[in-house]
């Protein structure tokens, strides 16, 4: 089974013109880090957004991704790295704006006093039904992930919605790669746990 | 293979990450094993649920708006001039480059200093050599003379150069052939 490619309206960056307009842009060539923008900004505010759950942060961090990202464009070596190295700066972003707020993230094993599971930000498992009229399935999709770990909210992201492969999710998160595929591993058997309930074959 | 080592692959092997080897063998487990072909299509199922009901957020047009205003601010500060705009642009490679340049500057000047003070050196070492020769030579006649000289009977006295250890010569020569009465 392959990798499919998200729908977000970008088909995949053609590399030579990658090159081309990193180049010209290296240069301060504006009209080609449009394009570069044009070809990426979606994707980074997409996963900026699933890791903050914030439409206003994520766009706030997006901006604040791509001014950097055009400062520091001389320093990047190898043109054929660009998209891992971009993730990698928006990662950091959102890194620094985590650590300036308590996390909303809850441990994977974590337990309250009666040694039930902590409570997750919505319940819904209790009525399912319930769950399934009142929210849209994608706020379902989007609190799974909320209930992630950071450490596997990252790399379930970049991975099951972002479809990068897991060489470049190694890169990005500067993790060997065993690393990234256990924990991609954990964090999509957690995720299938809680959506269970939702699909049409359990 | 066990069903322990066909987990460990699953979502690997469900985003196309294994090489077509380990791919054909997971593929071989999950035809025999019924328990792990289950895992395999709750795990396909919740990615597929994944995929279209994951909500994504639209490019609003504002945000690129912001960045080119910033981005524009950067590229209108760019310095004119070769060096300046080196060093503006990639001031660590421009940094690298200059010290790099100090370096090999402080060194060529270092070897030239070395050169030229041993240089120096041998010269003084030449001349001093020289004198010495000179002196030796001149000490080395004159104790020539003085012997020779004391043999005729000349009595001719000539002072011996620094040389400590040498007993001084006598004024009276010395004429073996001739008692001393006489």
């Amino acid at each position: 089974m392959s990798k499919k490619t998200l729908d977000s309206g970008e088909a995949s960056v053609d590399q030579t013109l990658l090159r081309q307009w990193i180049k010209k842009a290296k240069s301060g060539d504006l009209e080609s880090y449009q394009k570069i923008y044009d070809a990426f900004a979606r994707k980074v505010l997409n996963f900026i957004y699933r890791m903050v759950n914030s439409v206003e942060e994520a766009e706030d961090l997006t901006q604040e991704t791509f001014v950097a990202v055009f400062k520091k464009l001389g320093s990047l070596k190898d043109n054929d790295k660009f998209e891992p190295w971009l993730f990698r700066i928006a990662r950091n972003f959102v890194y620094q704006r985590y650590r300036a707020r308590s996390p909303v993230s809850v441990p994977i094993d974590a337990l309250d006093e009666d040694g039930q599971p902590a409570t997750q930000l919505i319940d819904q498992r209790k009525n399912p039904d319930e769950a399934f009229e009142a929210q849209e399935l994608e706020d379902v999709v989007q609190n799974e992930i909320n209930r992630l770990p950071e450490k596997y909210r990252e790399v379930f992201v970049l991975s099951a919605i972002q479809h990068l492969s897991y060489q470049e999710i190694a890169e990005i998160t500067d993790r060997s790669l065993p690393s990234v595929k256990t924990d991609i591993y954990r964090a999509r058997l957690e995720v299938r746990k809680h959506v269970k309930e939702y699909l049409k074959s359990a | 293979m066990n069903c322990e080592q066909c987990a460990d692959d699953l979502t690997a092997y469900l985003d196309g990450e294994l090489t077509p080897r380990r791919a054909a063998e997971i593929r071989a487990h999950l035809n025999e094993c019924g328990s792990c072909a289950s895992e395999m299509r709750g795990l396909a199922d919740s990615a597929a649920f994944l995929e279209s009901n994951t909500k994504e957020i639209p490019l609003r047009p504002e945000i690129w708006n912001n960045v080119k205003a910033q981005v524009s601010t950067m590229v209108a500060a760019q310095p004119a001039g070769f060096f300046s705009f080196w060093l503006w642009r990639w001031p660590r490679v421009a940094t690298t480059v200059l010290a790099t340049a100090s370096v090999l500057v402080l060194g060529v000047w270092g070897y030239l200093n070395y050169e030229e003070s041993q240089e120096n050196l041998r010269h003084y070492m030449n001349e001093y050599v020289t004198a010495r020769d000179a002196q030796l030579q001149k000490q080395g006649m004159a104790n020539a003379l003085a012997s020779a000289s004391s043999n005729a009977g000349v009595g001719i006295k000539f002072e011996r150069m620094d040389n400590p250890f040498a007993e001084p010569l006598t004024d009276t020569y010395h004429n073996p052939f001739r008692s001393e009465d006489e």
